[in-house]
């Protein structure tokens, strides 16, 4: 890599100017002038552009004449990555003087960015400092663009930052450590999905599912035995009020019932007692009647036929009959056969008395006469005999009804016992209904708490096996950490392992292996066996320069060498020490380039002697005295040759 | 720029464990690639390399 141009304008003493480093044949340039030329400047312009350091002063002092408009003030550095690409960045602003002759920016510094592939159309860089960024590595920003008197003393803490910084650079450790942080955040985010889940703990919820199961079974029997219960209360207590009804409907028409039941024994016994008198008295007398007329008429009728000298022939038999049945009459009740039989005899009798007619016609109109009084009182006997008949189904009608009334009639001694009864059972049953609701009600609470509870618990279970996962997450993010870590100590040891190297790689080759380098674990570059305080300042910058160099070597990179006072306090020795390490080091890579900005007492002909090797191109910046404005020009400074060593030289 | 050269040779120096070198070298590339390290991308790979770990543990 290879510093191809570079262009100066409106800052410090350079006005407009640019200097093209890559014609030279060999990576070796030396910038040449003396102090006040603007050899600080050129370091501090590419630092401004390449690392984003402080812009030099667009005035230098009030030497300069400043216009009083706004200036844009630029560096452009044509870099060749490689024989075959070449980039161009342009770093400008626009910056105005204030009367004071301070500076006021009208804009903030930007860039623009091309690139140029061989063979093909120029692109633009888009993002121009990112491509910087990885082009030039700011942490070894020291030791590209190098101020060798500034980092001449390795124990100061800034030196030991700038190798610190280089050291973990080159091993690559800052990606470790986004990708550390990256972990940390993946870690971090694991944690907070860890913590949604709670801590809650799933076997003791379990626990207490199992606990409110098993009340929930005890309540679920309890409430069975208390519907049953309630059931049968309500089953008594339905029967007790019908039965209540039943009662209070009897009570209400017992007194009806009674009264009515005495009516109808009355009416019983009156009916009873008119039959008998009606039968005992009617009957007998009625049939004594018949009987004694017809015993009387067929008497008269016999008398009258023997009186007239008639053969008279007397029904005995019929006689007898008569006698029986008077008898019957006289000696007891007629029962309801004796009336047939009464009629009967009555049919014979009158059967008797038309035979009698029939054979004495002058009785005739007696007989018949008895025939109709004995047919009449026959009537009247049939119509009462119906009676009786009429007044006996009556009482049995009634005695029936009476019956009937008995049989719903309470037994009156029960009727307290049953509203105690119907008390209790009423109480029984609030309690029962009561306890169902309750039980109920605690039923679906502790199956709402359950159906909670449980799925609590499975969002638990599922939660514990989440969190498992996560742990498990988690410690595997934690061992890629420490992982991590240990390759960043690893890298850092064995980059730190490779600088010593090639330091002493270096020193052994050109000091004959009389020093030993050691980079400490504070990152401070010293010799060891030798009291690094008792340095020199010389050389205490040879081994900055060795570090430098180291870099290269140890990187393989190409990084261009620009350095400020080159030689600055290295004596006679070192500087031929670093010459031949420069040298080697051009020789060891065509695409590398040193750029040494020297004064005429570090630039001598004895100095050009020493790099002559390397094919050196001279540059020196040309100053006028008058404008106090520089620029860039070729070969060594025409006023060196009138005094110093390049005079004594010839 | 990043020297790879100095993370790579101490990754194969190191003792890690087959997934947790391979998971440091995909945050690595992606580091590389400017990627976002808290990608849905690159977590369900550290869930994948997760259970690998997981298995490397449990022989």
């Amino acid at each position: 890599m290879k510093f191809a141009t570079i262009a100066i304008k409106n800052l410090g003493v350079y006005e407009a100017s640019s200097i093209r480093l890559d014609a030279a044949n060999s990576g070796l340039v030396f910038i040449n002038g003396n102090n006040g030329r603007g050899k600080t400047t050129l370091i501090n312009a590419l630092k401004w552009c390449l690392f984003d350091g402080k812009r030099p002063s667009v005035a230098n002092g009030v030497k300069l004449p400043v216009p009083k408009n706004p200036v844009e003030v630029s560096v452009t550095v044509e870099i060749e990555l490689d024989p075959t690409v070449r980039i161009e960045i342009k770093k400008s602003q626009l910056v105005a003087i204030k009367d004071d002759g301070t500076e006021l920016q009208i804009e903030e510094p930007h860039f623009h960015g091309k690139e140029r592939v061989h063979g093909q159309p120029t692109n633009t860089i888009r993002d121009v400092e990112e491509r910087l960024s990885r082009i030039f590595p700011k942490k070894l920003e020291n030791f590209i663009l190098f101020d060798a008197e500034q980092l001449a003393n390795f124990f100061t803490p800034d030196t030991r930052t700038a190798i610190q910084n280089a050291v973990l650079e080159i091993a690559g450790v800052e990606s470790l450590d986004i990708a550390i942080q990256g972990l940390r955040e993946q870690a971090s985010k694991v944690s907070r999905d860890l913590a949604k889940l709670g801590g809650s703990d799933s076997s003791e919820m379990q626990a207490k599912v199992n606990e409110l199961d098993e009340q929930i079974q005890e309540q679920t029997l309890s409430l069975s035995t208390d519907e049953t219960n309630l059931e049968l209360a309500k089953e008594d207590l339905s029967s007790t009020v019908l039965e209540l009804a039943k009662l209070d409907y009897g009570r209400k028409n017992f007194e009806n019932y009674q009264n009515k039941k005495a009516d109808l024994e009355d009416l019983k016994a009156q009916l009873l007692l008119e039959s008998k008198d009606f039968d005992s008295k009617l009957t007998r007398s009625a049939y004594q009647f018949i009987l004694g007329a017809s015993l009387h008429e067929v008497d008269t009728f016999y008398k009258q036929g023997l009186s007239a000298g008639l053969p008279m022939s007397f029904p005995t038999e019929s006689l007898r009959e008569v006698a029986k049945m008077e008898s019957c009459i006289c000696g007891c009740e007629l029962g309801d056969s004796d009336h047939g039989k009464i009629l009967r005899k009555l049919i014979e009798k009158q059967a008797l008395a038309e035979g009698i007619d029939q054979a004495l016609p002058s009785t005739k109109n007696n007989a018949s006469q008895m025939l109709t009084t004995i047919s009449s009182i026959s009537k009247d006997l049939i119509t009462q005999n119906k009676l009786v008949t009429l007044l006996r189904s009556e009482i049995k009608a009634s005695e029936k009804e009476i019956s009937a009334l008995g049989d719903a009639l309470p037994v009156a001694a029960d009727w307290d016992g049953l509203l105690e009864k119907q008390r209790r059972l009423e109480a029984r049953t609030k309690n029962l209904e009561a306890s169902v609701r309750q039980y109920g009600q605690d039923i679906a609470g502790e199956k709402a708490e359950r159906a909670s509870l449980a799925a609590k618990v499975e969002r638990s279970i599922q939660s514990s096996k989440e969190s498992s996962l996560l742990r498990s997450r988690l410690r595997f993010i934690d061992a890629v950490s420490d992982g991590a870590k240990a390759v960043r100590v690893k890298a850092v040891e064995l980059v730190r392992g490779s600088l010593e190297d090639a330091m002493n790689e270096l020193y052994s080759n050109i000091k004959g292996g009389e020093f030993k380098v050691e980079i400490s674990n504070q990152f401070e570059v010293g010799l060891v066996n030798a009291d690094s305080q008792a340095m020199s300042e010389g050389e205490k910058m040879s081994l900055a320069y060795a570090f430098a160099l180291a870099i290269r070597q140890t990187l393989n990179m190409q990084f261009p060498l620009v350095v400020d006072s080159a030689f600055g306090k290295l004596d006679s020795q070192n500087r031929l020490w670093l010459s031949e390490a420069v040298v080697r080091m051009l020789q060891d890579g065509h695409e590398r380039q040193a750029v040494f900005l020297m004064h005429d007492l570090e630039y001598t002909p004895e100095t050009k002697n020493w790099f002559a090797e390397g094919g050196p191109s001279e540059f020196y910046i040309r100053h006028d005295a008058k404008t106090q404005i520089s620029e860039f020009a070729d070969g060594l400074d025409p006023e060196w040759f009138n005094s110093g060593p390049w005079a004594m030289h010839g | 720029m990043g020297n790879p050269i100095g993370i790579r040779a101490a990754l194969n120096e190191s003792a890690l464990t087959p997934s947790t070198r391979e998971y440091l070298i995909m945050l690595l590339d992606a580091v590389a690639e400017g990627e976002n390290l808290v990608s849905a991308k690159l977590m369900t790979q550290m869930v994948s390399s997760a259970e690998k770990f997981e298995q490397e543990e449990g022989k």
